[in-house]
Parts: structure tokens; C-alpha cells; sequence
């Protein structure tokens, strides 16, 4: 995960109303969204389960999207954090009580060992997700999508609805707690 | 977030299917857009969904239809796939044709109260079938994917609904901190079998 977001511009709205054009999102954003999914949970139809609810939550989503507030890439990031955030604090039986639809109704025994070969791959990343447990809140969300997602400080501040500088003051808080796990700010800001 | 040129990947079965799905999403968020339907108060809840691919026993807050949807629908998709809903439990025979229309031969059973129908009715097919269950917030919907059905073949379909008691009312009321009016369990069952389907004898599910 580089720093640019250089990925294809879409008319945010429109996926919210034009399944063609929320199917070029989708195809675009999946591998992103796979990787984001298999950082943060072990079992594969949790990870099906929340696969369905970001893509969910981005067709609610879209009608409200806010063409200022910058590209596409951070405000799928914003989502996708709320999603899994949402998940962990109300846990399964909950979260699927308001499920429209459920994703692990739709795997099959193929997928599911794709998904569980990704989750496998991403051991370093949810190593590092997991020890994010102890900080607050605020301090988290900015510090997942930096150190876990790879996005860069700017661009999480985007997704949270924050100043960078507010970001940036963030970041150094957690380290200041977590200075084993979390790479330096310098990297981070580079 | 990423500076790869996005290479377009193949998706996997889970993954066309959950496109599939949502695509319909979409569609009926930009039908609702455009044809605001009447005032609906009474939000459904989905109280438990435990869904797996061939069988399941969910159980659903359904709350009374309107009246102005339709018991059921099969729609044939993009890629091939054939969509059953199910609003309402009534007409079997009727949703039985409209699959024959779509060259799916079908047994489709409503059972009242919970009940299922006894085992041995027919032979499973040998292989995966691929089918998906989702109950949504208001119908059950089985996919069909391409060649499901084959010649021969028979998708078995059974569906009892039994209404929720005043104590499952409160109990889904409470954790969805919401009124909740009205609400049913669900026991679904979709299968394909390989030969003869022979009556189904209703018993009491699980």
C-alpha cells in the first residue's frame, strides 16, 4: 500500500442507484476490501458476514457521499472501519440481527478456504490489529488504518473526518503507549 | 490507497454471488427512490439468520405484508442464475410454474406452524449444488445458480412459518430497541434432488 490514491474517480452517488455502476466499484475496490477483512477477523464466514455488510454499507452510503470531502479510496476506508468496529462491539448474533443480507449464506466450501488462505496471510497484520486493543478509541481508529491498512496519515484523516493535524497529534499519542508494535511517525508521514 | 494499477481479478463463487445480490440491492434502492412506496413504520427485523448454503432454520421477524407485494417472484440474472422469493407462503403451485417456465422442474411445499417435511422423500444429488439461502427483511430468497436443476432433476423446496409468541416479540423489541409489531420463525429448507419427489409427510422440524 503505497500513499496515492490514485484509483479511478467514481460518481459516488450513482452506486448507490445504478447497480452497473456500483458493480465497477465493487470490482475495483474487492481486492482492497478482502485484504482490509482478513487483517482484522479469523473465520471466514465472519469475514464473508463483513465482506457483505462494507459493500452494504457503501450502497446506504453513497447517496450521502460528500464529493468534497476528497477521493473515493479514504471514504471506503471510513465505512469499512465502521463496519468491522461496529461488528466487534455488538459481536456476531447481533450484528446479523440487522443483516439485509448474510454473507456467509452465500459461501461455498471453495471460497471459504480462499478467504481462510488470506486470513492466514494477513497473521502479521492481525497480530498488529489485535494489539491495538488497549487504546482509546479516537487513538485507534487513526492508527489501524495507518499501521494495518497502510494508508497515510492525510488520507486517514479523510476517512475519519478529521484534520491531519489532529491525525498526526493522534498517531503520536498511540505510539507514545505502543512504541514496540507501531512503526515510526517519520515512516508514516514520509 | 493503493498505487498498483487495479488488475481486474476473477472473482470466485462467494464473491459473484454476493455481486449478485448486492446489484439487486441497488436496484430496488433506486426502484424505492423513484416510486416512493407507502409509509412503512413497521420496519421488519431479522432476529436470527442461520443460514447455510443447502438447508436452514432461520427465524425472522416478518411483519404482515401490505399486501401490495407480490407471494413470490423468480427472476432470472445476469450471469444465469434464477432468484426465488418468497414474500408470503401462499400459491406453491404457482411458483412451481413460474420455475418451469424458467426450465427448473420444482416441489415447493408450505407447511404450516414449524413442521417439516419427514426425511427420505427423495435422493439428493450427488455434488455441489451451490445454492444460497439469504433471508432478507422481508422474504426468503434461494439462488439458483446456472445448471443447478438438471434434467431429471427436481429443486425441493419446503418453507413453515410459525408466528412469534408475545414473549419473542419483547425479547426481539428489547435487543432491537425498536417496536417490534409482529413477527414469525421461519424453517427453510431448498435442495436438489436427483430423482422421483414423493409426497411430503409433515413432521414436527427439528
Amino acid at each position: 500500500m503505497g500513499r496515492s490514491t490514485g484509483v479511478t474517480t467514481h460518481d459516488v452517488p450513482a452506486i448507490g442507484r445504478d447497480p452497473d455502476a456500483f458493480e465497477a466499484f465493487y470490482r475495483e475496490h474487492l481486492p482492497w476490501v478482502r485484504r482490509f477483512v482478513a487483517r482484522r477477523v479469523e473465520d471466514p464466514h465472519t469475514a464473508a458476514d463483513l465482506t457483505a455488510d462494507i459493500f452494504l454499507a457503501v450502497i446506504d452510503g453513497a447517496s450521502t457521499y460528500d464529493a468534497q470531502v476528497g477521493s473515493t479510496a479514504p471514504w471506503l476506508a471510513g465505512i469499512a472501519r465502521n463496519v468491522v468496529a461496529d461488528h466487534v462491539r455488538r459481536r456476531v448474533r447481533e450484528s446479523r440481527a440487522n443483516g439485509r443480507l448474510s454473507g456467509r449464506a452465500l459461501l461455498d466450501e471453495q471460497s471459504a478456504e480462499r478467504i481462510a488462505d488470506r486470513i492466514d496471510g494477513e497473521r502479521a497484520a492481525r497480530e498488529l490489529y489485535r494489539a491495538l486493543d488497549g487504546l482509546p478509541d479516537n487513538q485507534r481508529a487513526v492508527v489501524e488504518l495507518v499501521a494495518v491498512d497502510g494508508l497515510g496519515l492525510a488520507e486517514a484523516a479523510q476517512a475519519l473526518g478529521i484534520t491531519a493535524g489532529n491525525a498526526r497529534v493522534r498517531y503520536h499519542r498511540a505510539r507514545a503507549r505502543l512504541q514496540d508494535v507501531l512503526p515510526s511517525p517519520f515512516e508514516v508521514i514520509a | 490507497m493503493t498505487t498498483q494499477t487495479p488488475i481486474p481479478e476473477e472473482l470466485d463463487a462467494f464473491e459473484s454471488r454476493l455481486l449478485a445480490e448486492l446489484r439487486r440491492e441497488v436496484a430496488a434502492a433506486a426502484a424505492a427512490e423513484a416510486a416512493p412506496a407507502p409509509v412503512r413504520t413497521r420496519r421488519r427485523a431479522l432476529a436470527l439468520a442461520a443460514g447455510v448454503a443447502a438447508a436452514a432454520v432461520v427465524g425472522v421477524v416478518l411483519v404482515p405484508g401490505l399486501g401490495s407485494t407480490p407471494a413470490y417472484s423468480v427472476q432470472e440474472g445476469n450471469a444465469g442464475e434464477v432468484v426465488v422469493e418468497v414474500n408470503r407462503p401462499e400459491d406453491a403451485a404457482g411458483l412451481e410454474r413460474a420455475l418451469e417456465e424458467h426450465g427448473i422442474a420444482a416441489d415447493v411445499t408450505y407447511l404450516p406452524a414449524l413442521r417439516t417435511c419427514a426425511p427420505g422423500r427423495f435422493d439428493e444429488v450427488d455434488r455441489e449444488v451451490g445454492l444460497s439461502l439469504a433471508i432478507g427483511e422481508d422474504l426468503v430468497r434461494v439462488t439458483l445458480p446456472p445448471g443447478a436443476v438438471r434434467e431429471g432433476e427436481t429443486f425441493v423446496m419446503a418453507l413453515s412459518v410459525v408466528p412469534f409468541t408475545d414473549e419473542q416479540i419483547a425479547e426481539v423489541s428489547e435487543r432491537e430497541g425498536q417496536r417490534v409489531l409482529d413477527g414469525a420463525s421461519s424453517s427453510v429448507s431448498a435442495e436438489v434432488a436427483s430423482g422421483p419427489v414423493g409426497p411430503c409427510e409433515a413432521v414436527p422440524a427439528r
